[in-house]
């Protein structure tokens, strides 16, 4: 057995320093309740954070991007691994609930006291004050956002500049590497210390392996302390929870750590995502990617089921997604300030599947503790929202003047050079097995109701089955939505918290 | 990952086929330039158990491919640089899912080596007009264990560590 490194003892224990396990320690330490927060990946400071992405990716993604479902046609689930999670390496952009996923929830999930109005929109509120949420300018969105722009002026497309909290964006386009200038509020710079100078504590290289459960009830998370240089646990770790434990460790190990813990019935079940591909566009004036906000211009398209967005690329990835190798590919390499990149994101109605993996019940090691089997295969129907997608941004493409499209769907031409052309892909039977997708938004696995039967925590984000065991982050949303989910992450999560946190003033 | 000396010379091989280095018109890296071994090395030790075995899977699909295309009984490593990347070329061209993405593996590889090196990236313009200075030192593929760590990856602020 492992040496015990860490014993801890706290009111709460929070495992994940996410959007919503940072929202919880926002809320609960600033109500004066005493708060462990624990981390799998490592604290990393501004100054520390490499620009190159090789290192940057090595650092702060989870497994370097190359997580993936299961089967026969995998995708990549991309996901922090560092104290802020995901937020830690997105752009920040920030999309309220829409007013029919809210209606939905109240309707057919029975969630009116999680989502009631008034409560959400005063979080809301809040949290764009607090984490400085602007319009991208568009003296900062750069030439890749504002391509995108002039091409949705002439298709007549609903365009509009991103909302993200980035309110001093310098345009370095590197929210991936980690903002340079820590305009971007991710949970790093921002609810994590936030929470610390409260009096919260935070345990970084820390994985929870399980949450320990008396007589029906939490009491606490034990884990290994994962060593930074060798990846390897090194010891073990005890936290003890005087009032709850919060488990917000992101929709795929969020399930994965409630079923280690001995939670069944409807956990793991429900995944739902917002898989994406991208289509670059060769123009002849320089776009210069590497200048200007990662992300600054979108056009939802929700009534189809998919939205668009402007994504700089670093150019590792950039060279990487354009098509060939040898003397063609070495060509294109030369003049990479004349490439723009614009993102899908799907709202797919397929349900998938997350569970421990296989070899972790069979293991010690470390990496196989470390990986999920996570099932998920785009429904027909998903695909064709997909070949709608894909052809509208290469339209846009020629619309805002590119001389060359470059599509990335298989058995259809690498390089697209008129218009005329996008017609093949309207007319193609385009499958997952075409097109490279991937994913950052996920959905689902523990998800919130009021029936026991149909969900796994109720309105007020406890499970059924476990009292003093809650759930906060997007785990718990029953369906997707069509936008970005942070920041009703965080507002779904700010009014769990709140609500707890009164809980325990009143047992006090 | 530790590949074998049989395994490194052939990442070796197959990434530079991506950018032969002798290519009057467009970007060539300089012989050496490019460490490709050890930006693939880092990768694959980056990543999941089963993404070690894609990238293991990748090297050893593209190392044969010249057999298996029936082209040439031969690895990848004895062929002209020039009929590595069109073999290269025709796999990530492949209508065979698994075919293309291992190839895609391989050009991930070749991709983050080429572009992580910084007087290559410097010469493919993509920060022509930015007009700002990368904040960070040369790119070190290979980074300095004894240099001192600006701060500690591992944050305790209590327990008894």
């Amino acid at each position: 057995m492992a040496k015990l490194l860490i014993e801890d003892e706290a009111d709460v224990v929070i495992i994940g320093t996410g959007a919503g396990g940072a929202t919880a320690a926002r809320v609960l330490a600033g109500a004066g309740l005493s708060l462990v927060m624990l981390e799998e990946g490592p604290l990393l400071r501004t100054a520390d954070r490499p620009v190159e992405l090789i290192h940057a990716m090595r650092r702060a993604m989870r497994d370097f991007g190359t997580f993936t479902t299961r089967g026969t046609h995998p995708f990549p689930l991309l996901q922090g691994r560092c104290v802020g999670g995901s937020t830690a390496i997105n752009s920040g952009i920030i999309w309220r609930i829409p007013e029919d996923v809210r209606r939905d929830w109240i309707d057919n999930h029975g969630l009116e006291q999680l989502v009631e109005e008034k409560g959400l929109e005063r979080a809301f509120d809040i949290i764009e004050d607090e984490l400085q949420v602007a319009e991208t300018g568009e003296q900062i969105a750069g030439n890749n956002a504002l391509a995108m722009k002039r091409a949705a002026e002439k298709l007549g497309l609903p365009g509009k500049p991103m909302r993200r909290n980035a309110k001093n964006c310098q345009g370095s386009g590197e929210c991936l590497q980690g903002c340079p200038n820590e305009a971007r509020q991710s949970m790093d710079v921002s609810y994590v210390p936030r929470a610390m100078r409260d009096g919260a504590r935070l345990h970084a290289m820390c994985r929870a392996t399980k949450v320990r459960i008396e007589r029906g009830r939490a009491v606490g998370v034990e884990g290994v302390v994962i060593d930074p240089e060798t990846k390897r646990p090194h010891g073990r770790f005890f936290i003890r929870a005087r009032r709850a434990v919060i488990v917000a460790a992101s929709v795929i190990w969020t399930p994965v750590l409630l079923r280690r813990s001995g939670l069944r019935g409807l956990v793991g079940d429900r995944l739902q995502l917002h898989p994406g591909s991208a289509v670059v566009g060769k123009f002849p004036e320089p776009i210069s990617m590497g200048t200007g906000a990662t992300q600054a211009f979108e056009i939802p398209m929700r009534d189809r089921g998919f939205k668009i967005e402007s994504l700089t690329l670093p150019p590792e990835m950039l060279a990487t997604r354009l098509p060939g190798a040898g003397p063609a590919w070495q060509r294109m390499l030369t003049d990479l300030d004349h490439y723009a990149q614009w993102a899908s994101i799907i709202r797919m109605k397929a349900h998938g599947t997350v569970r421990p993996a296989f070899a972790a019940a069979l293991t010690e090691n470390s990496a196989a503790q470390s990986d999920a089997d996570v099932r998920f295969t785009p429904l027909e129907r998903d695909m064709r929202v997909m070949r709608e997608a894909l052809s509208t941004i290469c339209r846009l493409m020629f619309a805002a003047g590119a001389t060359e499209v470059y599509p990335g769907i298989a058995r259809l031409p690498q390089v697209m050079t008129d218009v005329s052309q996008v017609e093949l892909i309207e007319r193609a039977d385009i499958t997952h097995a075409d097109v490279h997708m991937m994913c950052s938004h996920l959905f689902g696995t523990a998800v919130a109701g009021r029936d026991a039967a149909t969900s796994v925590v109720g309105p007020d984000l406890q499970t059924h089955d476990v009292r003093d065991l809650y759930v906060m982050d997007a785990s718990v949303f029953p369906t997707n939505m069509g936008v970005n989910p942070q920041h009703t992450i965080m507002a779904l999560v700010w009014r769990a918290a709140e609500r707890l946190a009164a809980q325990a003033r009143a047992a006090a | 990952m530790k590949l074998l000396a049989f395994e490194r010379k052939n990442v070796h091989a197959i990434l530079e086929a991506f950018a032969p280095y002798d290519t009057k018109d467009g970007l060539a890296p300089q012989m050496g330039e490019v460490d490709y071994v050890h930006a693939y090395e880092l990768i694959a030790d980056a990543g999941t158990d089963r993404a070690r075995l894609g990238v293991r899977a990748a090297l050893w699909i593209t190392l044969l491919a010249p057999i298996w295309m029936g082209i040439a009984f031969a690895s990848m490593k004895s062929l002209p640089i020039d009929k590595r990347a069109e073999i290269i070329d025709r796999m990530l061209a492949s209508n065979t899912f698994i075919v293309r993405e291992l190839a895609l593996l391989m050009k991930i590889g070749a991709a983050f080596a080429l572009m992580g090196t910084r007087s290559v990236r410097a010469r493919s313009n993509y920060d022509r007009k930015a007009g700002v200075t990368p904040r960070s030192e040369p790119i070190m593929l290979r980074p300095n264990r004894n240099a001192p760590r600006a701060f500690p990856l591992v944050a305790h602020t209590s327990g008894s560590v």
